[in-house]
């Protein structure tokens, strides 16, 4: 009953974000939503959405699954943008095709971590430490490559009028519907997995990888697998992050935070479930985008180093410091809520927020069950 | 030996001893609690603004606040074991992996928020001071950071041998059941191993102020070392892991010379860690219970 409840839920979803696009610009969609979020603004919103939903999807398999949890995404991200793109600007080749290109050179970058990280049966912090400086040795890589623009990183080249196989639009809506596409169609793989003989074995893996090597699990094969699968899902995410923002940077993409944001959606949402990502994600993007619409859309103009040098009085000082606090301080209010719900997420309900509210329906099922 | 590479011999010990100070926080953290802290920088980084800013608003030296630090930072790492971190000890590591990581991001955003997300670094008389030593250059503050870091790693060695609570941490860290049934108090010794970690690192941090810039994403780099020296030394050997700093220390000073540019320095640092992970994870030094 509840699971076929959940279905129509979605399903209802779904067809409103189907349809979102036609309504961007109306006067309802203006009346609900809050400070003129409407046309390409509200798009973008969504476009994010779709983007971390399905990035968090693509780290949901090795992290979620196969319970290895890997702190350093971003690498296989970052690559996945820069294949692409130089495939793109050097040899002419279609981000469509180069794409595809970047998931097989991540998941064969995934499948050698993998293979040596679990060959030598490095597990739990072990493996999340090897992720971490995977993911710091390919950003001191691309920040020294000259050939890949170094620290510069790399401007897409612009066209103003382009075609489809430039993977460049004028218009958020191709952008849109192509990020939706890419999240159901991590949804539909994930579920197809979650209910293959593959997806038991991971499952097998993450509850107890002793226990499940002793009763014939190729353990070893498949979280090689399930990182390269993992890997060439978030390089693919890679390309569509270049071709929307036209510019890659190492240190925007190949970054800590970067990592912790692409696991903080299933982490939220649920670890190794199938919906999990994709509702963390619609949870942490909107909280996200509302606190720097709210609280980051000033700023005093002063900065803090010329507060600091001033010579006004500490007293003045300090109320000038709580002036420039009120204004959004130095920004990053956004990301201490992503903090703060992690921890919260953590404590609270350990397994997410999908697996918190199974449990809470299942309490109130057997509290009915013993009234009746 | 030419000039160049004693001159980064030289330095590497300097900045390794203070990545012992640091290591040492982590593997007391880890070697009591079996608790892996991914926010360990951010309290270096907390420790190096209280510094700035206690030197530029209000005149204070950065070596008064590495004293006034103990006892406060102390008392922080006491707290945030107490409400953040005791609900998650015995639980998986991916669960304290995902708490701790919620804390840094946090600490880090709550930097940015608070002091904005430029670099600052601070100008004192004697911040450019050197002294010779046969044929390189000797700075008097890294010198300075050097001794205190290796002095607060001897004393803290010597707390751990030779006094109570000392012993009773260091039975913690061998058998948590057999440190409960002699009557030790499991909670209050992880708030002192806790307390103590949290004022090692950030005491780092104050110690390397008068010549190292500071800004909110400072942490995750030092955490990153701290885990390789502790993996290098064993996890949870204390000189092992002081022998690891220094080992680091120089790699990267070497690295920064023979590597094509002086930023990739942290390459071969990184290298190392994925080899020693994968082929001696007990450590170069042997670790708790190998």
């Amino acid at each position: 009953m509840a699971g076929l409840r959940a279905n129509w839920f979605y399903l209802i979803v779904l067809a409103g974000l189907l349809m979102l696009p036609l309504f961007a610009e109306s006067d309802a969609v203006a009346a609900v939503m809050p400070r003129g979020l409407t046309g390409s603004a509200l798009l973008h919103v969504f476009v994010l959405i779709f983007f971390f939903a399905y990035m968090s999807q693509a780290w949901n398999i090795i992290g979620g699954f196969a319970g290895q949890l890997s702190i350093g995404h971003a690498a296989f991200f970052g690559i996945g943008a820069y294949v692409s793109t130089i495939c793109y600007i050097h040899f002419g080749l279609t981000p469509w095709l180069g794409m595809i290109v970047a998931a097989a050179v991540t998941g064969l970058i995934g499948a050698g971590l993998g293979l040596v990280s679990f060959h030598y049966g490095l597990k739990g912090p072990f493996f999340a430490l090897v992720t971490v400086a995977f993911a710091e040795i390919t950003r001191l890589v691309l920040l020294h490559w000259e050939f890949v623009g170094a620290a510069n990183g790399i401007l897409l080249p612009f066209s103003p009028d382009p075609t489809f196989w430039e993977f460049q639009f004028t218009t958020k809506e191709p952008y849109y519907y192509i990020a939706l596409a890419m999240m159901l169609g991590s949804i539909a793989l994930v579920g197809w997995i979650a209910r293959s003989r593959f997806g038991y074995y991971l499952h097998a893996i993450r509850q107890d990888e002793d226990a499940a090597e002793a009763v014939g699990v190729p353990t070893k094969r498949c979280k090689i697998q399930a990182i390269a699968l993992s890997a060439a899902l978030a390089g693919l995410g890679g390309t569509f992050y270049a071709q929307y923002t036209q510019y890659i940077v190492p240190d925007d993409m190949v970054v800590g935070r970067v990592s912790v944001e692409i696991l903080l959606g299933a982490v939220i949402g649920g670890a190794g479930t199938v919906m999990g990502p994709i509702v963390g994600a619609f949870i942490l993007i909107p909280v996200g985008e509302a606190t720097r619409v709210i609280f980051e859309g000033g700023g005093t103009g002063t900065s803090l180093s010329a507060l600091i040098a001033s010579d006004m009085g500490f007293a003045d000082k300090f109320l000038a410091y709580l002036d420039y606090l009120a204004a959004g301080g130095g920004g990053g209010l956004a990301i201490i809520l992503y903090g703060f719900l992690l921890m919260a997420v953590v404590l609270g309900m350990p397994g997410g927020v999908l697996p918190w509210l199974a449990g809470l329906r299942a309490r109130a099922a057997r509290r009915t069950r013993a009234r009746s | 030996m030419s000039d160049v590479y004693l001159q980064a011999l030289i330095s590497g010990l300097m900045i390794g001893g203070v990545y012992a100070l640091v290591a040492v926080g982590l593997t007391l953290i880890f070697g009591v609690m079996d608790i892996i802290n991914f926010a360990h920088g951010e309290f270096l980084m907390f420790g190096m603004y209280g510094a700035f800013f206690a030197s530029v608003l209000f005149g204070i030296d950065p070596y008064l606040s590495a004293v006034l630090a103990l006892p406060l930072f102390f008392a922080i790492g006491w707290t945030v074991q107490g409400v953040l971190i005791r609900p998650v000890v015995g639980k998986s590591h991916a669960i304290q992996i995902l708490l701790t990581l919620g804390l840094s991001l946090l600490m880090q955003a709550l930097a940015q928020f608070l002091f904005s997300a430029d670099f600052q670094s601070l100008k004192l008389d004697y911040g450019s001071a050197t002294f010779d030593l046969g044929g390189a250059r000797v700075s008097y503050t890294r010198l300075a950071a050097f001794l205190i870091a290796m002095g607060l790693c001897a004393a803290l060695w010597v707390f751990l041998q030779r006094t109570d609570t000392g012993r009773a941490l260091r039975a913690c860290a061998e058998e948590h059941e057999g440190a409960l049934a002699v009557g030790i108090d499991l909670r209050r010794m992880y708030k002192i191993a806790f307390g103590l970690g949290i004022a090692c690192v950030a005491i780092a941090g104050i110690a390397m102020t008068p010549f190292f810039y500071v800004a909110p994403v400072v942490g995750p780099k030092f955490t990153l070392v701290a885990f390789v020296i502790v993996v290098l030394g064993g996890l949870g050997n204390i000189p092992g892991a002081v022998a690891g700093a220094l080992i680091v220390g120089v790699v990267e000073s070497v690295g920064a010379l023979v590597m094509p540019s002086p930023s990739l320095k942290d390459l071969g640092v990184y290298l190392l860690f994925i080899l020693v992970l994968l082929f001696r994870p007990q450590g170069l030094f042997g670790a708790k219970g190998s």
